[in-house]
């Protein structure tokens, strides 16, 4: 959602080799890439936990209502007395799981978009001007209105989210193919007869794989806080429990203004966390390919 | 199933006033033209939208008869006051902060601000709204925690309804400007011009105008394209603080399915954006003056 | 050295820039807390009260002042026009007048003659009498309220009779009292077509009753400037009662639940109410300095089946009774109640036992259904259902599933859709929950199709099984919805003759009474709906003002005046500042009962000073500050920092 500064500076011809080499160094030596991977995986650790093993069922009362944290109910209880940890701890897999789906998709889109308008000429025109449009239309108010109109899944908002943020992505891509296009590898893959198509998507998306990544994470954790706000309004999905679904259903039982901060912090401050941790790594990745 | 309105506005009609459901709707169907054909509608709707000023969206459902645009413009009021003077706060924080971080490049604090300011750009905005509330208005009572004015509205009691929805946005949107600048005044600390200026011999204070005006490049587009998100977080923000605006408007008419408002709030929103945009780019030539839109 | 002194000019320019804003911040904060200390100095000398309203629907500005517009903003039109009846609730009658005097009914039901208080005035000093009264009998006629009568007649100043060519035996109570008809001024409404007054005009004009406002009830503003906010009201010097003790009233408009209920705890407003399950009201409870009153019940909570039409399996009773006998509905009342519950009784008539009595009922009202999953799964298996692996499947082999639809801004809808799903799923079947708009909920419960099951809230009184009276539904009823042509469709043909009879016999007459009877038995049969649990109207205020006793009847309490509007705006027409001879509030922690018609409890009233309910625990503030100030200490040490690199 926040428009980042992002570097188009790699200019170097790179193979897959050397990325994964700088992804690892970056791992080694970056204290942000350490502290945000430490952060994610926490969290992606948790979900794969919940898939297997939840202390009490998710929707079900299992308690007294408002019960503070305890051992029986680690982090409290909800309203209708339903185990907030549990909740957590089997929202994080919805959660990532919706977020990673929207970033996906946002990135297919953009990378497609991109790649296209930078290597063909006849292209560039439509699919520039397209993301004019879309990069001028304000997400969140078009969201509640068509949340309003449709009531959609998990699965919708995840796609409207793509359809809504590729436009950034495209544009930053399609400068680098750009500039790309011009370097000797391209006029050799183009006069030893490689097809268009491969050039485009194999040996374009190749060299723009740094961009592509940081920028996927950027938009994994815009996809987590658009819904998140989204359930706030009351137009978000509920159907499946995540984090903004908890936080969605604390809101509307007024668990702060109650004393039942256990049920409204660990959702938020979970939230805040992930992203962060995300925006911690691709911000750690960036510079390590800047320095590459 | 989406509502519909005619149905809606009849059922109202026949429950609220004990009258039968088909008289109810076969008068609001006369009210609105549903007999012409759905181009015929559709065309009319779109001449009132773009070829009227005030553009006409129809009147509100819920304060029918009047017109969306009356309602909306209202709640614009609060939310240009609150965004305008969020955007100014920003600024002026991402600048400052900004540039500190880049001559303390590398630096302790540095390191310590890119992750912080990146944990504060990730906070939900309306999760940090009600903590505030808790905290500055229901435990500490030192600040108002809803609306945007009490009995006495004068200035200072404006300011102090818009500290807290304030202090949420620029929490949450000043890092991100800050880390663009920091970004951007790197790159000008680096560069051979500020060599050649400071081979020049300018003056301290003029060395760091130039600075400030290179940083000021990115931002300018940053605002502009970051005006959609903007727009969001101000919207949710309202909502906690049941502050008069676009938010709380938006929050009705999803409630009452009120249509005309939605499309009217989402057309000002995107003509927002919009104008913002065509603002930033008016605005590049003088910063930069390499960049030029007339052709040599 | 260059840097050094860029990051000198740094440093400058962001003390500079936090400088500016903390004086920024500190103006109005030193403002307020002089404003805060003046209003606590002064506070018991107070002539004004700050309200709030909770508008889901306009949250921005009023939508009408025009009674008979379909948008009007009934809040706040409540203030400026009272009521000709209400509906009251045990001891007090049925029908309580407020602005009338009273009302008779000749023998054969076609008469009904409804007398005025003499020397009513309105806001603008000029008299209100039958001239007024007959013109909103007439408006009523034809903007299609009442049932149409043969002749409208004004008896003498204050009196005036309406006659039907049919027995009208209910007509004050079903047609007045339930919708608190209000009498509008002749003098301004006369002037306007029909057409536009209900807001149905071609041209799109609809009178609002913004301008030169002509009132009757206790508060009243003679003009409203849309987007105006707060609302100020001032005291009605001619209000029938007598004017208000309190000159001013300020209404602000809320968006949600959250941000009215946070104002109030912020001292932002002297009293708040709302409507709801106990849990809806939590925050306020233990609130201190201040009173929790429950009053009379506002929504009855139900799941309507829509057992219309070809919806198999809703149209199947067995169906509806399996799912009857699997909700767990003392589980969903204790949790939405939690200390009330008892006292909102899940069957749908808790209210009036003696009416029960009169009907020939046990007190209780028709036995409803006790939680019982075997059974339930019983009930399936006998009637063609298969059961196999937790999963329930039609005799075909299909699995059996539901959409559960509720109204997304109701708060208690959505805790009641969480439990249901649960409770449902345990006999094997999918449940869909599905967020709906009010309105959308209230559209699609207007035929048989788009719907399959809805958690419904209405008021018992309209809806809802046997109450008081002839009290079956037309609104909503779970038996039928009104067909395109005007006429009501229902499931069941024998129980819809016997709703119509309901308002063709006299009240409690022998056909009468067997009807309710049969009507009442053919509910616990037929399951067309469940009945889940009453809510309530709830009021806290703060004690800084002076709202009477409930012991000896005084200020809110005051039965004399109107019975149910006492307890919801017109509170305030009573409310005197603390400064009151008479002690404050005393303590009563008795629910009521409705067992006994002696004893006059139609209130409960929880000071601070008794223990709070138990789910309430209180806040915690040190965790709060923690997950917060962690973020503060950050940022605080960033800015540290920054100054003490500075000195090295």
């Amino acid at each position: 959602m926040f428009p980042r500064r992002l570097e188009n500076s790699v200019r170097r011809n790179l193979n897959r080799n050397t990325f994964l080499t700088v992804i690892l160094n970056a791992v080694a030596t970056s204290r942000m890439v350490q502290i945000g991977l430490a952060i994610t995986s926490f969290f992606v650790g948790i979900a794969i936990i919940s898939v297997f093993y939840v202390p009490y069922p998710v929707w079900a009362p299992v308690g007294p209502s408002f019960a503070p944290p305890s051992w029986t109910y680690l982090f409290g209880t909800t309203a209708l007395g339903q185990d907030v940890f549990s909740q957590w701890l089997y929202g994080s897999q919805w959660t990532i799981l919706v977020g990673v789906i929207a970033g996906a998709m946002t990135s297919y889109l953009g990378v497609f978009a991109g790649v296209l308008s930078g290597y063909m000429r006849y292209a560039d025109g439509p699919f520039m001007r397209l993301a004019d449009v879309v990069l001028t239309l304000p997400t969140l108010p078009l969201l509640i209105v068509v949340g309003a109109f449709f009531q959609p899944s998990y699965f919708d908002v995840a796609v409207l989210i793509a359809i809504l943020s590729w436009a950034a992505m495209a544009r930053t891509i399609r400068s680098e193919v750009l500039s790309l296009k011009n370097q000797q590898f391209v006029e050799v893959a183009v006069q030893s007869n490689v097809p268009k198509y491969k050039i485009m998507f194999v040996d374009m998306v190749r060299h723009t794989l740094p961009l592509i990544l940081t920028y996927s994470l950027f938009a994994v954790g815009d996809a987590i806080l658009t819904i998140s706000a989204l359930n706030f309004i009351g137009v978000g999905p509920i159907s499946v429990m995540t984090w903004g679904t908890m936080l969605d259903l604390a809101e509307g039982n007024l668990a702060l203004l109650s004393g039942a901060w256990w049920w409204e912090i660990p959702p938020g401050l979970s939230i805040a966390l992930f992203v962060a941790g995300l925006a911690f790594v691709a911000y750690g990745l960036e510079g390590a390919f800047k320095k590459m | 199933m989406p509502g519909n309105f005619a149905e809606i506005y009849a059922s109202q009609l026949a429950s609220l006033h004990h009258i039968s459901y088909r008289i109810a709707y076969e008068r609001v169907a006369t009210l609105l033209g549903l007999g012409q054909p759905l181009y015929v509608q559709f065309l009319t709707y779109l001449h009132e939208v773009l070829f009227s000023f005030p553009p006409n969206f129809g009147p509100s459902f819920e304060f029918y008869p009047i017109p969306a645009w009356t309602i909306v413009f209202l709640a614009l009021r609060w939310t240009l006051l609150l965004l305008g003077t969020a955007i100014v706060i920003s600024l002026a924080l991402g600048l400052f902060i900004g540039i500190f971080l880049a001559t303390h490049k590398n630096k302790s604090i540095d390191r310590a601000a890119q992750p912080t300011f990146y944990f504060l750009n990730s906070i939900p905005q309306f999760w940090l709204g009600i903590l505030f509330i808790i905290i500055f208005a229901i435990d500490l009572h030192i600040l108002p925690a809803t609306q945007a004015q009490s009995i006495s509205a004068n200035p200072p009691d404006i300011l102090a309804h818009m500290v807290l929805p304030l202090a949420v946005i620029v929490l949450t949107t000043a890092p991100g400007y800050a880390l663009i600048v920091r970004g951007a005044a790197v790159d000008t600390l680096g560069s051979d011009f500020l060599y050649a200026t400071k081979a020049q011999g300018l003056r301290r204070r003029r060395l760091f105008l130039r600075i400030l005006r290179n940083s000021l490049l990115p931002i300018v587009t940053n605002i502009a394209l970051s005006m959609g998100y903007l727009i969001g977080g101000v919207i949710t923000v309202e909502l906690v603080f049941a502050y008069p605006g676009l938010g709380s408007l938006i929050q009705s008419a999803v409630v009452t399915e009120d249509y005309p408002i939605m499309l009217a709030i989402f057309y000002i929103t995107t003509l927002i954006v919009l104008l913002s945009n065509l603002a930033a780019d008016l605005i590049y030539p003088i910063l930069d003056p390499r960049v030029s839109y007339v052709s040599s | 050295m260059e840097l050094a002194t860029l990051r000198k000019r740094g440093i400058v320019a962001a003390i500079v820039t936090i400088f500016v804003l903390s004086i920024f911040a500190a103006v109005p904060l030193a403002l307020t807390r002089a404003n805060a200390q003046t209003t606590t100095s002064t506070s018991s000398g107070r002539d004004y009260i700050n309200i709030g309203d909770l508008e889901y629907s306009s949250s921005i500005a009023v939508s009408s002042f025009n009674w008979f517009s379909p948008i009007e903003d009934y809040d706040l039109t409540e203030l400026l026009y009272v009521g000709l009846f209400t509906i009251a609730f045990p001891p007090e009658p049925l029908v309580v007048p407020v602005l009338a005097q009273g009302y008779s009914v000749s023998a054969n039901g076609t008469q009904s003659v409804i007398n005025l208080r003499p020397d009513l005035k309105w806001s603008d000093g000029s008299p209100l009498n039958s001239t007024d009264l007959w013109y909103t009998m007439w408006l009523l006629n034809q903007t299609d309220h009442i049932p149409p009568p043969s002749s409208i007649t004004i008896l003498n100043s204050t009196a005036v009779q309406v006659t039907f060519p049919t027995p009208e035996y209910q007509f004050v109570q079903t047609q007045l009292a339930s919708f608190d008809v209000v009498v509008v001024p002749y003098e301004i409404f006369g002037k306007l077509p029909v057409s536009e007054i209900d807001c149905t005009s071609t041209n799109l004009t609809c009178y609002s009753n913004f301008n030169d406002i002509v009132a009757d009830g206790p508060y009243t503003l003679s003009n409203y400037t849309i987007g105006e906010t707060p609302i100020a009201l001032t005291a009605n010097p001619y209000y029938f009662e007598g004017p208000p003790h309190l000159k001013n009233v300020y209404v602000y408009l809320y968006p949600s639940e959250e941000s009215y209920v946070a104002a109030y705890k912020s001292d932002q407003l002297d009293a708040f109410w709302s409507y709801g399950a106990y849990i809806d009201i939590a925050p306020v409870v233990g609130f201190i300095d201040h009173t929790l009153i429950q009053s009379i019940p506002a929504l009855t909570y139900a799941v309507l089946f829509n057992a219309f039409g070809k919806n198999y399996p809703f149209t199947d009773p067995s169906f509806r009774l399996a799912l009857a006998y699997a909700t767990n509905i003392t589980q969903i009342n204790s949790l939405e109640n939690g200390p009330y519950a008892n006292t909102s009784s899940s069957t749908e008539d808790s209210l009036i036992p003696t009416d029960n009595e009169e009907l020939g009922l046990p007190p209780s009202g028709p036995i409803g259904y006790t939680y019982n999953v075997t059974e339930a799964e019983n009930i399936l298996t006998s009637n063609g259902f298969k059961l196999s692996g937790g999963k329930l499947y039609f005799s075909n082999g299909t699995a059996v599933s539901l959409q559960l639809a509720y109204e997304s801004a109701n708060p208690v809808s959505p805790d009641v859709a969480q439990l249901l799903a649960t409770d449902w799923t345990q006999i094997g079947i999918k449940v869909t929950p599905k967020a709906e708009a009010d309105s959308t909920i209230q559209s699609l419960t207007l035929g048989d199709t788009g719907w399959q099951v809805i958690i419904a809230g209405d008021t018992g009184l309209n809806v809802f099984g046997v109450t008081s009276g002839p009290g079956i539904a037309t609104a909503l009823s779970p038996y039928g919805y009104p067909a395109s042509n005007g006429s009501t469709v229902y499931y069941n043909d024998t129980v819809g003759t016997w709703e119509n009879d309901m308002d063709v016999y006299p009240q409690f007459s022998s056909q009468f009474n067997s009807t309710a009877v049969e009507i009442a038995n053919a509910y616990v049969t037929q399951v067309p709906f469940i009945p889940l649990f009453n809510s309530f109207n709830w009021q806290s205020v703060s004690n800084d003002f002076y709202w009477g006793s409930p012991s000896n009847y005084t200020g809110i309490f005051n039965t004399q005046s109107t019975a149910q509007q006492q307890f919801y705006w017109d509170t305030l027409y009573q409310v005197a500042p603390l400064a009151a001879p008479t002690p404050p509030v005393t303590t009563t922690t008795t629910f009521p009962t409705y067992s006994t018609a002696t004893t006059p409890t139609t209130t409960s009233v929880q000071t601070t000073s008794s223990a709070a309910p138990a789910a309430s625990p209180a806040i915690p503030a040190i965790y709060l500050y923690v997950a917060v100030a962690a973020v503060i200490i950050v940022i605080a040490g960033v800015a540290a920092t920054m100054i003490f690199r500075r000195r090295q």
